[in-house]
């Protein structure tokens, strides 16, 4: 799944391991997420979009899920 | 901030078992041949061995709860990886509580069997290994993967 968190952590000026401290999750996780290889859970999906002040669909790519 | 107080009270509660888990195996790594004597010799060497790989474990996580303990940051850094979502779906996958429990109770079956057959304790030592290889095998697997 594409998402634009890269993109929004470099405006941010954010590490991934500062994202990973503020959402609940590991540095490892984030990595994964960036690069497509894991699909969030939704509420980690929410965490993440409400801590950019974004909406889940600003954040991720879900154009594959809809029918 | 709710989750981290409880979680420090886990870690407490988990740096006492482990203290208690280190005076154990301490007891049987070194008086082994006497509360044990009679168990087969090949038997009570395994499970020193195992004592004592189980002694330095228990260490090594003792002092990273007790690090954790002491500073707010390490203690939520923990608690993410405890937590994380990711790890869990990999350990799901690798079936890692099952098998270590099921590997566990196959090694405390071998020192109880090998009693009375050595075959039959180094059968059950040998599928108990290779489960836990696979299982480890699969987790890096999955580490890769996802």
């Amino acid at each position: 799944m594409q998402t634009k968190i890269k993109e929004l952590r470099k405006a941010h000026k954010l590490s991934q391991e500062e994202l990973a401290l503020a959402v609940g999750t590991t540095r490892q996780t984030i990595t994964s997420i960036e690069t497509g290889k894991y699909i969030a859970s939704l509420p980690l999906a929410f965490k993440i979009a409400h801590y950019f002040g974004l909406a889940i669909e600003e954040v991720f790519d879900l154009s594959e899920f809809i029918v | 901030m709710q989750h981290l107080t409880q979680y420090r009270k886990t870690l407490k509660l988990r740096v006492f078992a482990l203290s208690a888990l280190m005076l154990v195996t301490l007891a049987v790594a070194l008086f082994g041949d006497r509360i044990l004597h009679q168990l087969n010799p090949v038997v009570l060497g395994f499970l020193r061995g195992v004592c004592i790989g189980g002694e330095g474990f228990a260490c090594i996580i003792g002092i990273r709860y007790r690090k954790a303990l002491h500073s707010d940051d390490a203690l939520q850094r923990m608690y993410n990886a405890e937590n994380d979502e990711r790890m869990k779906a990999i350990r799901a996958k690798a079936g890692i509580p099952v098998i270590l429990i099921t590997s566990v109770c196959m090694m405390l079956a071998a020192v109880a069997a090998g009693h009375f057959n050595l075959i039959v304790f180094y059968t059950l030592t040998a599928a108990a290994l290779a489960q836990l290889l696979l299982s480890c095998g699969l987790k890096l697997f999955y580490r890769h993967k996802l």
